[in-house]
């Protein structure tokens, strides 16, 4: 469904060119925290308890992400997808969906550098707002050509008629 | 659903991933629940795209995210996050950006700024805190109080990032008339 068969994170790596350290690190603070309130407040059963117990989560999660690739994780889904046909989810859409977002994040991360290299090169001044508004209305104008471009090789059949001259 | 519906939606979750990977700021004061600028995309998917595909856009979003995507905010991702005490904020988003969207249709006659202001603060403030609240509640098995106390150390950051949507709303609405679906 997807031509994706390799993980996301590498995916991430690959597409975005940002490398991500242990899944876990940034969640460290936060259990320390969590452990550390249990503990001040229940004992430090208690604060054991909800540490590993969080941790045992987050694990076992991340066990199945880093082990299963994208596409896999979507064939598990299709049929859950199918049986959701009933209340207007359509499988083709969604999977279409799924891999417009995976392609967006790199063509907008690209072009908002793009955007910034040209502002910083030109002055020092730190980034306006204005700039972001412009960026926005820029990338829904893209978007609304690719649907245009989807629309025009036939992908929604009844949205390419409609637009067709009466005879 | 039209194609256009389609690449929109998929457009703004691309947008939400990205603001994901602006760096964020980790409060150990509010439990790890990161600072992020995810929740403006959040807003912004609302107003743009109304109450309905901006929730799809979130959800679509979201679903990425399970599949594994590390796009949240510090590069998290996976199903972990379903466990973590930041879910309700994460679930919330979905109910925030529809409230948003709501707002937005509901103040169509009034100014861009003003109608979209009213509508991050109805959707990315007050929704979105109820159902961050319930999940600290119920994951980092918090009360109410402390709850409230912990998340207070947002609001200023938020207020501050309704008023910059509202402003990318109004902008981007006069160089392209197009972009806020309930206006044009």
């Amino acid at each position: 469904m997807i031509p994706y068969s390799i993980s996301l994170r590498d995916w991430l790596i690959e597409a975005v060119g940002v490398g991500f350290g242990s899944l876990l690190r940034p969640l460290l603070p936060l259990l320390v925290v969590v452990g550390g309130v249990q503990a001040a407040s229940a004992g430090w059963n208690a604060g054991a308890v909800v540490t590993m117990r969080l941790l045992a989560m987050l694990l076992l999660a991340d066990l199945v992400s880093m082990t299963t690739t994208m596409s896999a994780l979507m064939e598990v889904l299709a049929p859950v997808l199918h049986l959701l046909r009933p209340l207007g989810v359509n499988p083709r859409k969604m999977a279409l969906a799924v891999a417009l977002v995976l392609r967006f994040v790199p063509v907008v991360m690209t072009r908002w550098r793009a955007r910034e290299e040209a502002w910083k090169a030109r002055t020092h001044r730190r980034i306006p707002l204005r700039l972001v508004a412009a960026f926005v209305a820029d990338i829904l104008q893209l978007a609304d050509r690719v649907a245009e471009a989807l629309d025009a090789r036939g992908f929604d059949r009844s949205a390419a008629d409609r637009r067709l001259p009466p005879l | 659903m039209e194609s256009r519906a389609i690449v929109r939606i998929a457009l703004l979750a691309a947008v939400i991933a990205t603001l994901g990977m602006v760096p964020s700021i980790v409060l150990p004061i509010a439990m790890g629940v990161p600072i992020t600028a995810q929740t403006l995309g959040v807003m912004l998917a609302g107003i743009v795209l109304g109450p309905r595909h901006g929730a799809l856009a979130v959800l679509l979003f979201l679903f990425v995210v399970l599949l594994g995507a590390p796009l949240l905010s510090g590069g998290r991702g996976g199903l972990g996050v379903l466990f973590g005490p930041s879910v309700g904020f994460l679930l919330g988003f979905a109910p925030a950006a529809f409230v948003s969207g709501l707002v937005m249709a509901q103040l169509k006659t009034r100014p861009v700024f003003a109608a979209a202001l009213v509508a991050a603060i109805a959707g990315g403030i007050l929704v979105e805190y109820a159902c961050g609240i319930l999940g600290l509640m119920a994951m980092a098995r918090m009360s109410l109080p402390q709850a409230l106390a912990a998340i207070a150390v947002f609001v200023p950051g938020d207020l501050l990032k309704a008023l910059a949507t509202a402003f990318v709303a109004e902008a981007s609405h006069r160089s392209y008339p197009a972009a806020i679906v309930s206006r044009s």
